[in-house]
C-alpha cells in the first residue's frame, strides 16, 4: 500500500519518506523497550514487596494470640500492659498497607517485650510443662508472698505507732480540753501519717513483684517458644526513613536518623542568647527590686490620681504626701547616689499635681505658700506653666496687700481706721477688688458686725470677681455660705454649699454646713440622706457622723446621739464638730456640766486643728456653745460652776465676746429648746 | 498576616529573641533534636525553633509552657517597673534622662517579652496530641494541664494574628499618651 502511494513521488521525497519510516520503527521499537522495562521494574518491585509482606507476616505470626495468654495476668499492671498487647494484636489484621503493618509489628514488639508482659508470657509457658519457667513462676510467688507478708509487718508497724501517738498525745490533749484547733492539727498529722505509710507499704510490696519481673525477663530469652526480640538491623528495615535526610532509617522512638539525631542534639547555643538570657535575667532582678521599693509610692500614686480625677481634693492631696513620704522613707535605706537612689524618685510631673490638689484643697494661696514644706521642688510654682493660673493669684494677692498697707497710716488702727484705708485703696490702680473687699469681710466677721454688713463685702467681692473674669470661690465661698447660713438666708447658703462640694467632693465642712441648713428649714429627711450619701460615697467619718447626731438631735432622739457620738469618740475623740453636737444635745437634756465638759474639747479641738493648718475646722458656734453652756452651769450652780466661770473669765480676757442671745437665754427671754430646734439662732 | 506577624515580631526582636533562646535552652534539657536553631528568621517561625516534636508528655508539655514562663516572668517586672514609673510615679526626661532611657527600655523590653509568651501552633498541637489523645500522662497531670493548654492553645493563635503586639502597642497609647 504505501508503495503504491509512494509511486509519484520524487527521489528527495522519498529520501524524506524513508527516513521518516526509520525513525517512527525506532520510535517504536524504544517505546516497546520502556514497556518491557516498567513491566521488569514493577514485577521487581511487587516480588520485593511480597518478599517484605511475607517478612512481615512470619514475624506477627511469631506473636502468641492473645487469648492464650489472657488467664496468666494476674494483677493491674499486668492485666494493663496485656491489654495494649491485645488491641494491637487484634487490629493487625485490619491494616492493609505494608507501612502500616511494619509499623505494627515495631509497636507490637515494643509492647510484646513490655516488663510486665513477662510475667504474662512465663507463666503461660509454665503451663506448657517448661519446667525453667514453672521454677521461675513458683520464684515470682515466693517473692510476691514475701512482699505482702513484709508490707503488712509494715503496716503493723507503722499502725501501732499511730496508735501510741494517739494514745500519748491526742487523748491527753483532748482530756486537758487543748481546743479544737489542736485536735484538728493532729488529725491532720495522723491522717498524713496514715497516708504515707500506706504509700511505704505498697511501695514496698511493688518493689518484691518487681524483682519477680526482673527475673521473667531474664528467662525470655531462653525460652524457645518467645520469638526474639527484634535486632536493630530489623529494625532498620522496618522502620521509615529520617525525615531529615529521607535516606537512613529513623532511630526508635526518633523521626530522624541516628546521625541527623546527633547532628540535630549538638546544635550549639549562640553565644548572644546565653548573653541575652543572663541580661534578661540581671535586669528582671533589678527591675523586681525596684518594683519592691515603687510598688507602694505607686499604689499612693495612682489612688491620688483617680481622687483627684473625682474632684476628692483633699483625697489626692493626703494620697501624694503619702507617695512622697514613702519614697523618703525607702530612700533613707538607699545608699545615697545610687542606682537604685535614683530609681526611687517621684517625677515632676506628680511634684505638678500635688501642687494643683493643695490649691484646689486649700486654695492657690496656701499652695503656694506651703510648697516650701511639702514639694521636693519649692519653686515649681515658678517654673511650671500648669501652675501659672495660681501663681498669677499669688502675685495679685501680694501686691494688693503690698499697696494696701500703704494706705493704713497707723499699726494700732482700729476697726473704722483699718476699714476707711481699705476702702481708699479700692480706687487705687492695680488692686484686685475682690481681694480688698473679702479682707473687709474678715475685718467685720471678726468685729461681729452685722451680717448684713458682713454678706455686703462679701457680695461685693463676688462682684468684682464676675468682672475680671477670675474664680474666687475658692476664697470667699466657705465664708459665704455659712454667713449667708447664719444670716437666715438657708436657701441661698444651700446654693453655695452645692457649687462648694462640686468644686471639691472632700469639702466635709461644706457638706455639714449644708446639713445644717437643710436641718433650719425643716427638710430633716434631705440632711438624713446627705448622711447617707456621705458614708455610702466616702465611708463613714466624723463628718457623716456629726451629721446624723444633727438631724437625731432635730428629732429628738437626745438619747441616740449620745450613744452615737460616745462611740463614735473611740475613733474620732479629736473631732470637734462631734463633742458641739454633743455639747448642744446635753444642753437640750438639762445637763449643764457635760454640755460645759465637750463645748469646752469642741472649742478646744476646734483650734488645735485651725493651729494644724485646717482652718475651716473652727467656728465660732463652738465659742458660742462654750459660752452659753458656761454661763447655765454658773446660773444653775452645778459642780462644774466654778470651772465654768474660771473659763468665762479667761476668755473675755483674751477679749472674746459673749454673743447677745447668751444674755437673752440667761435672762429667760429666749429657753434653750427655742434657740436649738427652732433653727431662729446661729448656734446649732 | 505573616507579614504583619514578622514584622511584630522585629519590632519586638527582643521578646521573640529571648523566647526562641529558652524554648532553644529547654530543648537541650528535654533532649529534643533542634533542626534549625534560627532565632529570627523571616517567616512564620520567627522567634520560635524548628525542633522535633516531643514524644512524652511533660517534655511536650514544658517545652510549650517553659519558653513563655520565662518571658513573662522576666517581662513583667520590667514592663510594670517602666510604666509605674513613668506613668505613675511622673519620671520625665527633665528630672533624670538617664533614668527616663532606663524606663523607657525597661517598658519596651518588658512589653516586647510579654509579646512573646505562646508556642507556635505545631506544638501546642502535639501537647494536645501526645497528653491528651495519646494520654501519654497520668490522670492528675492532665487535670493540672487542661487550663494551661487551653490558654497556649489560644494564645498560640492570638500571637498568630498579631493580637498581643496591637494589645500592647493600644495600652501604651492609652498609658503614656491620654
Amino acid at each position: 500500500m504505501d508503495n503504491e502511494l509512494n509511486k509519484d513521488l520524487t527521489p528527495e521525497e522519498e529520501a524524506v519518506a524513508a527516513e521518516e519510516a526509520a525513525e517512527e520503527t525506532v520510535e517504536n521499537t524504544q517505546e516497546a523497550a520502556a514497556e518491557t522495562e516498567d513491566e521488569q521494574e514493577a514485577a521487581a518491585r511487587s516480588k520485593v514487596e511480597a518478599e517484605i509482606a511475607a517478612r512481615i507476616e512470619k514475624r506477627f505470626s511469631k506473636y502468641p494470640d492473645p487469648s492464650e495468654l489472657s488467664d496468666f495476668a494476674v494483677d493491674k499492671k499486668q492485666q494493663t500492659a496485656f491489654e495494649e498487647y491485645k488491641d494491637e494484636y487484634e487490629s493487625y489484621s485490619q491494616l492493609e498497607t505494608s507501612r502500616e503493618k511494619r509499623k505494627a509489628i515495631l509497636r507490637l514488639n515494643s509492647l510484646y517485650y513490655n516488663p510486665e508482659m513477662s510475667p504474662v508470657i512465663v507463666a503461660c509457658e509454665a503451663s506448657k510443662s517448661n519446667d525453667a519457667a514453672q521454677k521461675t513462676v513458683d520464684e515470682m510467688k515466693k517473692l510476691r508472698k514475701t512482699g505482702k507478708i513484709v508490707s503488712g509487718i509494715f503496716i503493723a508497724v507503722f499502725l501501732a505507732l499511730a496508735v501510741i501517738f494517739t494514745v500519748v498525745k491526742i487523748v491527753p490533749n483532748v482530756s486537758a480540753g487543748g481546743g479544737l484547733s489542736s485536735l484538728g492539727f493532729y488529725a491532720i498529722c495522723l491522717a498524713v501519717y496514715v497516708a504515707l505509710s500506706a504509700y511505704a507499704a505498697v511501695e514496698v510490696k511493688n518493689l518484691f513483684a518487681s524483682m519477680g519481673v526482673t527475673k521473667a525477663q531474664k528467662l525470655l530469652p531462653t525460652l524457645e517458644n518467645v520469638p526474639a526480640k527484634l535486632e536493630s538491623e530489623e529494625i532498620a528495615e522496618l522502620a521509615d526513613p529520617c525525615i531529615s535526610c529521607g535516606e537512613k532509617p529513623q532511630t526508635e522512638g526518633s523521626d530522624y536518623c541516628e546521625d541527623c539525631h546527633a547532628k540535630m542534639l549538638s546544635t550549639k547555643i549562640p553565644f548572644l542568647g546565653w548573653l541575652a538570657g543572663a541580661g534578661i535575667i540581671a535586669a528582671s532582678v533589678v527591675a523586681l527590686v525596684a518594683l519592691f521599693f515603687t510598688a507602694a509610692p505607686a499604689f499612693y500614686g495612682l489612688s491620688a490620681e483617680v481622687a483627684a480625677k473625682e474632684k476628692r481634693w483633699d483625697d489626692a492631696l493626703n494620697y501624694y504626701s503619702q507617695m512622697n513620704s514613702t519614697v523618703n522613707e525607702f530612700s533613707s535605706y538607699l545608699e545615697p547616689d545610687s542606682f537604685m537612689a535614683d530609681m526611687l524618685k517621684v517625677g515632676k510631673d506628680i511634684q505638678v499635681d500635688t501642687a494643683v490638689a493643695y490649691a484646689n484643697a486649700y486654695g492657690a494661696i496656701e499652695a503656694v505658700q506651703y510648697a516650701n514644706y511639702y514639694l521636693t521642688d519649692s519653686s515649681i510654682f515658678e517654673t511650671e506653666e500648669e501652675l501659672a493660673p495660681y501663681m498669677e493669684i499669688y502675685t495679685r494677692y501680694y501686691n494688693t496687700a503690698g499697696i494696701c498697707s500703704g494706705y493704713i497710716k497707723n499699726e494700732d488702727a482700729d476697726y473704722e481706721e483699718y476699714r476707711d484705708a481699705l476702702m481708699q485703696a479700692l480706687d487705687d490702680e492695680g488692686v484686685d477688688k475682690s481681694i480688698i473687699y473679702y479682707t473687709l469681710f474678715n475685718l467685720a466677721s471678726g468685729e461681729s458686725q452685722d451680717y448684713s454688713v458682713q454678706l455686703d463685702f462679701l457680695s461685693k467681692a463676688e462682684q468684682s470677681a464676675e468682672e475680671n473674669g477670675y474664680d474666687y470661690l475658692w476664697l470667699y465661698g466657705n465664708d459665704y455660705a455659712s454667713t449667708l447660713r447664719k444670716a437666715g438666708e438657708y436657701e441661698k447658703a444651700l446654693e453655695y454649699y452645692d457649687r462648694l462640694t462640686e468644686n471639691n467632693k472632700n469639702d466635709m465642712y461644706s457638706y455639714l454646713g449644708k446639713a445644717k441648713a437643710l436641718v433650719s428649714l425643716g427638710r430633716i429627711d434631705e440632711a438624713e440622706a446627705l448622711a447617707a450619701q456621705l458614708e455610702k460615697e466616702q465611708g463613714e467619718n466624723e463628718f457623716s457622723i456629726s451629721i446624723e447626731a444633727l438631724v437625731l438631735r432635730a428629732k429628738g432622739e437626745y438619747d441616740l446621739v449620745e450613744e452615737l457620738c460616745t462611740t463614735a469618740f473611740e475613733e474620732y475623740d479629736t473631732s470637734a464638730e462631734l463633742h458641739h453636737q454633743l455639747a448642744l444635745t446635753y444642753l437640750l437634756k438639762g445637763d449643764y456640766d457635760s454640755a460645759y465638759e465637750h463645748a469646752y474639747l469642741a472649742d478646744y479641738n476646734g483650734i488645735y486643728w485651725a493651729q494644724q493648718g485646717v482652718s475651716k475646722a473652727y467656728s465660732y458656734e463652738y465659742l458660742n456653745s462654750l459660752f452659753l453652756s458656761a454661763n447655765l452651769c454658773v446660773k444653775e450652780g452645778t459642780e462644774q460652776a466654778q470651772t465654768a466661770q474660771n473659763t468665762i473669765t479667761e476668755l473675755e480676757a483674751y477679749g472674746e465676746v459673749q454673743p447677745e442671745i447668751v444674755s437673752k437665754i440667761i435672762n429667760g427671754e429666749v429657753t434653750v429648746e427655742e434657740l436649738l430646734t427652732k433653727g431662729a439662732y446661729d448656734i446649732i | 498576616m505573616t507579614v504583619l506577624y514578622i514584622i511584630s515580631k522585629y519590632l519586638t526582636f527582643p521578646g521573640a529573641f529571648l523566647r526562641a533562646f529558652w524554648e532553644h535552652l529547654t530543648c537541650k534539657l528535654f533532649g529534643i533534636p533542634v533542626e534549625d536553631p534560627a532565632y529570627l528568621r523571616a517567616n512564620e517561625m520567627c522567634g520560635h525553633i524548628d525542633h522535633a516534636l516531643a514524644k512524652k508528655g511533660f517534655a511536650a508539655y514544658t517545652v510549650a509552657i517553659l519558653p513563655g514562663l520565662m518571658n513573662f516572668f522576666t517581662g513583667l517586672p520590667l514592663v510594670l517597673t517602666g510604666i509605674i514609673n513613668l506613668a505613675i510615679m511622673g519620671v520625665s526626661a527633665s528630672d533624670s534622662l538617664a533614668m527616663f532611657i532606663v524606663y523607657i527600655a525597661m517598658t519596651y523590653v518588658g512589653a516586647s517579652l510579654m509579646c512573646s509568651l505562646f508556642p507556635d501552633i505545631e506544638t501546642v498541637m502535639n501537647l494536645r496530641d501526645v497528653v491528651f489523645t495519646q494520654k501519654k500522662s497520668n490522670i492528675p497531670s492532665r487535670i493540672v494541664a487542661v487550663i494551661p493548654t487551653l490558654i497556649m492553645y489560644a494564645g498560640a493563635y492570638l500571637e498568630k494574628f498579631c493580637v498581643p503586639f496591637i494589645l500592647w502597642a493600644a495600652a501604651a497609647i492609652m498609658i503614656f499618651v491620654f
